[in-house]
């Protein structure tokens, strides 16, 4: 059972969250929890760090909601929140003790979970592994290869969340998306090219 | 399949699963998470900018002239980029932990070498790549490794995570610690630090297990460069 299968309550939300707070929240909560699942590559791990970083703008949102690039700084939060959450997993140990007790209460379900996992995984790996070698080498690039092609959003709404020109935006999707190509559609030998030709 | 076909079906899948996704419900979780205070801990602790600055930095490409960095307080952050940090014990360098775990591996599993002399024994096949790891022979230690994970051996599959974390392969360190979570891997599997053996006088000191591979009659058995770092 995932995360976003547990019931909850009717009552109001304005008694613990600001109005525009939860106004800026349901206009983008979907397309952050997208990205950070394209990162993540797990559902529950991704509302978890979409969680926490609404929890760190929630704290400070009387001088958020002033600022004028909110929706850039809201996922510069969210991102070094994707960057800490393994560090966070490592103290907690939550990968360890989750893994114990769904071995010693439901084997099969966790069997079968993982199954389903690595077979995700693997789904992802070639594409995964060139996205990596992406962020190492332009991170702003990976990121909007991923915002536009992942996410699906259009070159101004990246420029709004990366506090760039939608020029900028489209020039580095651009950049990014030859830098994949180039390490998954590897181009044809020059040989081949001109016989066609 | 060309990077097109790739894309449209990744943002298909990520259609998909928020086709159903909830963000009343999202929110009400979210507020109650507030309401109960269990994250108060977390949320003193995160590194968060106490100004927020004008113009939002993001990670600028690493090496690139006149890229602006962002300011970290000093020692928090050991570097940038994805990381898989949650099968290294916090504070320590993914090389040093990989070398401490094949030490305490051989440590506890030496006598396990001869199975594998005898019949390809999977733990001996994982005791054996620790001990080619720490001889230096990083490639034949990969190999091993990967027989024994083929062989079902759950901590061979962590120390292959392991090893592409100390390689920066984030990729390959997901798919190895994925394989040995499903195999059933758990800290319970980690070998004891208590199971220090004495060292033995034939090899020098420092080389992990040397006083078990005397007692069970290996010194002249395995190759002593074998047992050096």
């Amino acid at each position: 059972m995932t995360g976003t299968d547990e019931r909850v309550g009717d009552g109001p939300l304005q008694q613990t969250l600001p109005e525009s707070f939860e106004e800026f929240l349901k206009q983008r909560s979907r397309r952050f929890m997208k990205y950070a699942q394209s990162r993540m590559r797990n559902r529950e791990d991704a509302e978890e760090a979409v969680s926490k970083a609404a929890l760190l703008l929630h704290r400070k949102w009387d001088r958020i909601t002033r600022h004028e690039k909110r929706e850039a700084f809201a996922f510069h939060v969210l991102e070094r929140v994707i960057i800490d959450y393994w560090r966070q997993q490592s103290r907690l140990d939550r990968v360890w003790d989750a893994a114990l007790l769904l071995q010693r209460t439901a084997p099969v379900h966790y069997a079968s979970d993982g199954i389903d996992q690595f077979g995700r995984l693997a789904e992802h790996d070639g594409l995964d592994q060139a996205l990596d070698a992406l962020e190492t080498r332009s991170p702003r690039q990976a990121k909007c290869v991923r915002l536009r092609h992942m996410v699906g959003l259009s070159h101004d709404e990246i420029a709004v969340l990366l506090d760039i020109s939608s020029t900028r935006a489209k020039n580095e999707t651009w950049q990014g998306l030859r830098f994949l190509r180039d390490r998954l559609d590897p181009p044809m030998e020059s040989g081949e090219g001109s016989a066609a030709s | 399949m060309s990077l097109e076909e790739r894309f449209r079906a990744e943002r298909g899948r990520l259609d998909q699963e928020y086709r159903d996704f909830d963000d009343v419900a999202f929110l009400r979780r979210l507020a109650r998470r507030i309401e109960d205070g269990t994250d108060e801990d977390w949320l003193r602790g995160f590194d968060f900018p106490e100004e927020i600055p004008e113009r939002v930095v993001l990670q600028a490409p690493p090496g690139s002239p006149g890229a602006r960095r962002p300011k970290r307080r000093a020692g928090r952050r050991g570097r940038r980029g994805p990381r898989n940090a949650w099968i290294v014990q916090r504070g320590t360098a993914p090389r040093d932990e990989l070398a401490r775990l094949c030490g305490d591996i051989l440590r506890r599993d030496l006598s396990t070498v001869a199975d594998f002399c005898e019949d390809y024994d999977a733990t001996g096949a994982r005791t054996f790549a620790c001990l080619q790891y720490l001889s230096g022979r990083v490639d034949a230690a990969v190999y091993w490794w990967g027989f024994a994970t083929g062989a079902e051996d759950a901590l061979a599959a962590h120390c292959l995570a392991l090893h592409a974390t100390c390689q920066g392969q984030h990729t390959l360190t997901r798919l190895w610690n994925t394989y040995a979570r499903w195999m059933g891997f758990s800290r319970g599997d980690l070998p004891g630090r208590d199971e220090v053996a004495p060292a033995h006088p034939a090899v020098p000191v420092g080389v992990p297990g040397n006083q078990e591979l005397a007692d069970r009659g290996y010194e002249n058995g395995l190759p002593k460069g074998l047992l050096v770092r």
